[in-house]
């Protein structure tokens, strides 16, 4: 299925931003990795740095008033986080392509949709007209724009919102690319419209082998769709292990609360929904404590003084929380008695 | 891994800090005052502006004789120690006209200013509020009233009214305020649709109470800024009137008229006309640089 | 039943004239009551008028036909004393917390603004009634002089809620009022919700497009598509055993946060894409897409019946159609 070597690296990546109230640390020493055809999910809510990651793994981050603070995005064997102009050109749109949250504004509203895609064809080969025009119509009718023939003159506002983000999923993934990034592709969507999106980059997933990292904020979303899933909160990552783990026997009691806080249209009754208490921090000067001892229920007074390191509670992954500390009986005892039944 | 404690690892009851201590409280205008500080052409404007503001209040209360002293035996003197921008035909000090004149000028700047910004803010609040009919009559009534030059107006308000600062006032007030109605009519439209309008108004608010709490302080930002702009119009405007002979008559000056004299005698004594000139030239730069700057400062899409 | 129901619309329209010939049929014929004390959750996709119909309920947008009556009244024949009751007494709360607090306001101003608004109470009285429903919101009363743009989202929306309960109303339409929220942060919002309704005893209109939510929240749920309500049932009859072809999609692309019940997942998306709100619809409104379309429901408009007790759907499947 995969490979063994990662195809890309992301080791102890720290970016800032340079605000009037301060120095936001939107993402504290984050690594992970992704093998060739695998799915990770990378969930957080506003403020957990998902987002900012994202864009430093693309080499995009505004630098001022961002600024990369240390680490490194090894995307074969180039550093995207510092590589220059030139070399980021050519790896965005063939090597690794970028889906975004709103097709409105990343669509070109005056350029002909079979344009758009053919120009990032001939960015990235040589190609010619006639089969640039193939390449296209193949495309769209592979992500499912019916009369591809004629649509491809059309321009994006002749197109819903569902449709466009298919258009942009065209442009994605018209150079085969080795991973796809995919930053919250169906918020702006019906449900309807998000299921088939879903459904749609399963399927090239299938069928083209393409790694994928899938940025969201909703945890029903990804369920079906990726292989591991990365938490985070705060600008780092809380805990990432294989999907069935995380949703079955999540180790951080974030992804617990994130898990309770959704109800689901399985439940039955009226038990209360159990939600997390409190506001995401603010991460001008963070304490150098877990950020989410303010939330958590149960929090301990190490928690307070120290950010837990990563601990292995079972195979295949990491959780940054200081209850899987050997010291830490009677408070892990009572999370594991809060985690549903298996 | 160093041993910890075990002790640390209880369960810790600490409240739940409050997320709102730790962010710094900033009203806006607080943060446009420290977007504006940044801006080095603005606040150098600003500098200047008070200097001039300030030499205009002060500087004639120094003088040794008013103005329109004349003394015919220092005519056309140049720039010296006695006079320090001279003097002119009839051996008037032009630094001390040139200060009086300030304080003509800028009277009519600011006052016009600020009466067309009233005038305007509440034309343009009435025409977006009703919208329908009464919108498209206003509109219509401000299209004649751009369409009518500014010389025939004032012309006609000047037969009316006995020429003088006031009369001038007047006269650009009631006809200069349409740029700021169209702003103010666009800006409020648009607030019309926002669910806080929508919010207050369900609650029963009246249309008093939106255009004052709602709409003003909303729209006040950009209104300010052409204001700014509004002043430079009325300077300018009110030294071309002068030049035509149309404006501030004797016994008070203006930078027009200054300007209008230095004019006559350029060939021969410049410097009648560059005081003056580069007293008004300066002012008008100093606000255009100062809206500017205020514009970018009130702008929320280029916060930090 | 013989208590007067707390909100009954009957044949209810609400149409935009875009020009001359184009016109938005928002809303387009809805029979509905809600009860009082109930939670009503209404549901569908975008553009499907559910938005329009809580404002047409609140009287922000006047209905091209049909009635609305608030406690058996007309609202559209009231005395202006009857009027400005209303006003109070039905509340609303709205999407974007960025967009509803007047940023040049201060957080106890708008709080406050009903009671400023019709006079009630003195100073002192205000104040303190400020202080009480900042409380009741779990909003800290030290912060009445701060703006809203210092507050998360979270909090705007709490006050949001406390600005519409300050007025004491009885039933409050909550117009998509966590969608714009952090996942952690809607359950925050919604158990305050429904911790309020327990104490005062208000009834809510619950727009929104969050399945899951709605679900927990409400007590009757009723679909909405293309100004049309296809289907109402009581939340547990809904999501168990739904009758419309639509609702039925509608459910089955509910992603499940469970990946083995998302792989057992089938779902039935209908084909294509919602057809223009512009212009008339002969017939069933989900026609284009609908899985189980056959020849009456080109020509016949179905209408809402009851196929189950409590249960309405509005398709040819289960009930007689009209012409």
């Amino acid at each position: 299925m995969s490979g063994d070597e990662p195809i890309l690296s992301v080791e102890h990546l720290s970016v800032v931003f340079h605000t009037y109230a301060g120095v936001v640390e939107a993402v504290r020493d984050v690594s992970f990795s992704l093998r060739a055809g695998e799915v990770l999910a990378i969930v957080g809510e506003s403020g957990s740095g998902k987002s900012v990651t994202a864009q430093a793994v693309m080499g995009l981050t505004p630098i001022p008033p961002g600024e990369i603070r240390g680490g490194s995005a090894t995307y074969k064997g180039t550093d995207m986080v510092t590589a220059d102009r030139g070399a980021l050109a050519q790896i965005r749109g063939a090597g690794i392509s970028m889906i975004f949250q709103d097709p409105m504004t990343s669509l070109n509203p005056s350029m002909q949709i079979g344009k758009q895609i053919r120009e990032v064809l001939q960015q990235h080969t040589q190609i010619s007209h006639e089969a640039s025009t193939a390449r296209v119509i193949e495309l769209l009718r592979l992500v499912g724009i019916p009369e591809p023939e004629s649509r491809l003159v059309q321009y994006p506002h002749q197109f819903s919102g569902g449709m466009r983000q298919r258009i942009m999923i065209a442009i994605a993934i018209a150079n085969n690319p080795d991973i796809l990034l995919a930053d919250e592709p169906t918020t702006a969507l019906d449900v309807t419209i998000q299921s088939q999106i879903f459904r749609l980059i399963r399927d090239i997933q299938k069928q083209f082998g393409t790694a994928m990292i899938l940025i969201t904020h909703d945890l029903g979303l990804v369920a079906g769709t990726a292989n591991r899933i990365a938490v985070m909160y705060g600008g780092r990552i809380v805990e990432e292990g294989l999907t069935e783990q995380i949703y079955y026997a999540p180790e951080h009691p974030y992804t617990l609360g994130l898990l309770n806080a959704v109800p689901k249209l399985t439940d039955h009754g009226n038990a209360r929904l159990r939600t997390i208490e409190g506001l995401p921090p603010i991460l001008i000067d963070p304490p150098g404590a877990c950020a989410f001892a303010d939330r958590c229920p149960f929090v301990m007074k190490i928690c307070r003084q120290k950010d837990p390191d990563y601990f292995t509670p079972v195979a295949n992954n990491r959780s940054a929380c200081w209850l899987h500390h050997e010291s830490a009986g009677a408070q892990h005892a009572a999370f594991i008695a809060a985690r549903p039944a298996s | 891994m160093s041993v910890i404690d075990p002790s640390l690892f209880e369960a810790d009851r600490g409240h739940v800090a409050d997320a709102l201590a730790g962010r710094p409280s900033l009203a806006f205008w607080s943060d446009v005052w420290r977007r504006f500080r940044q801006n080095i052409p603005a606040m150098t404007s600003l500098v200047v502006l008070a200097i001039f503001a300030l030499a205009a209040i002060i500087a004639p209360f120094f003088a040794k004789h008013p103005w329109d002293y004349t003394d015919l035996m220092a005519t056309y003197e140049l720039p010296n120690w006695q006079h320090w921008f001279g003097t002119d035909a009839l051996g008037r000090d032009i630094w001390i006209s040139v200060w009086v004149g300030a304080r003509v000028s800028l009277t009519v700047g600011l006052c016009a200013a600020l009466a067309q910004m009233v005038i305007g803010v509440l034309i343009g609040c009435f025409s977006g509020l009703y919208g329908g009919r009464v919108d498209m009559a206003i509109m219509r009534f401000v299209d004649i009233v751009i369409a009518i030059p500014f010389l025939i107006w004032v012309s006609l308000f000047m037969l009316v009214l006995t020429p003088g600062i006031g009369s001038i006032i007047i006269a650009f007030a009631l006809t200069q305020w349409t740029d700021i109605a169209r702003l103010t009519r666009a800006e409020v439209l648009k607030l019309k649709q926002t669910e806080f309008v929508i919010a207050s108004s369900s609650l029963g608010a009246s249309s008093w109470r939106l255009i004052t709490r709602h709409f003003f302080p909303n729209i006040l930002p950009i209104i300010i800024v052409a204001v700014t702009f509004q002043v430079t119009n009325a300077i300018f405007g009110e030294a071309f009137l002068s030049y035509i002979g149309l404006g501030i008559q004797p016994p008070l000056t203006s930078w027009g008229k200054l300007v209008s004299m230095g004019i006559s005698e350029m060939r021969d004594n410049p410097y009648m006309l560059i005081f003056p000139g580069a007293a008004i030239t300066l002012t008008m730069l100093s606000l255009q640089l100062i809206g500017d700057g205020l514009r970018d400062a009130t702008d929320p899409r280029l916060r930090r | 039943m013989s208590e007067v129901p707390q909100v009954e619309l009957r044949q209810l329209r609400t149409h935009f004239t875009l020009s001359r010939n184009r016109v938005v049929k928002a809303v387009d014929g809805v029979d509905l009551t809600i009860a009082r004390g109930e939670t009503f959750g209404l549901v569908g996709e975008s553009g499907c008028g559910k938005s329009t119909l809580g404002r047409t309920i609140k009287g922000i947008y006047p209905p091209t036909s049909g009635e609305v009556l608030f406690d058996g009244k007309d609202t559209a024949h009231l005395s202006r004393d009857e009027r400005r009751s209303l006003a109070l007494k039905l509340q609303m709360i709205f999407q974007d917390p960025y967009s509803s607090l007047n940023p040049r306001m201060t957080v106890g101003e708008i709080i406050g603004e009903g009671l400023d608004i019709h006079h009630l109470g003195s100073r002192p009285e205000r104040d303190e009634k400020i202080r009480e429903i900042m409380s009741l919101v779990g909003l800290n009363h030290e912060y009445r002089n701060r703006f809203p743009h210092e507050f998360s989202g979270g909090q705007r929306q709490r006050i949001a809620i406390a600005r519409a309960l300050i007025v004491s109303p009885e039933m409050i339409v909550c117009d998509e009022p966590i969608s714009a929220l952090d996942v952690s942060i809607q359950g925050q919002i919604v158990n305050l919700l429904k911790d309020l309704q327990d104490r005062i005893g208000l009834t809510y209109l619950f727009v929104a497009h969050n399945l899951s939510m709605v679900k927990y929240i409400s007590d009757r749920v009723g679909v909405m598509y293309l100004g049309r309500l296809v289907e109402v049932a009581s939340k547990d009859e809904l999501f168990s055993n739904p009758l419309h072809p639509y609702t039925q999609a509608l459910l089955s692309s509910v992603p499940i946060p469970d990946p083995k019940l998302e792989a057992a997942r089938v779902e039935q998306t209908p084909e294509g894409e919602l057809p223009s709100p512009i212009g008339t619809i002969e017939g069933c409104a989900f026609r284009s897409r609908c899985p189980f379309v056959h020849e009456a429901c080109r020509t016949m408009r179905p209408v809402l019946t009851e196929a189950v007790t409590g249960h309405t759907v509005m398709c040819t499947l289960h009930g007689t159609p009209s012409a």
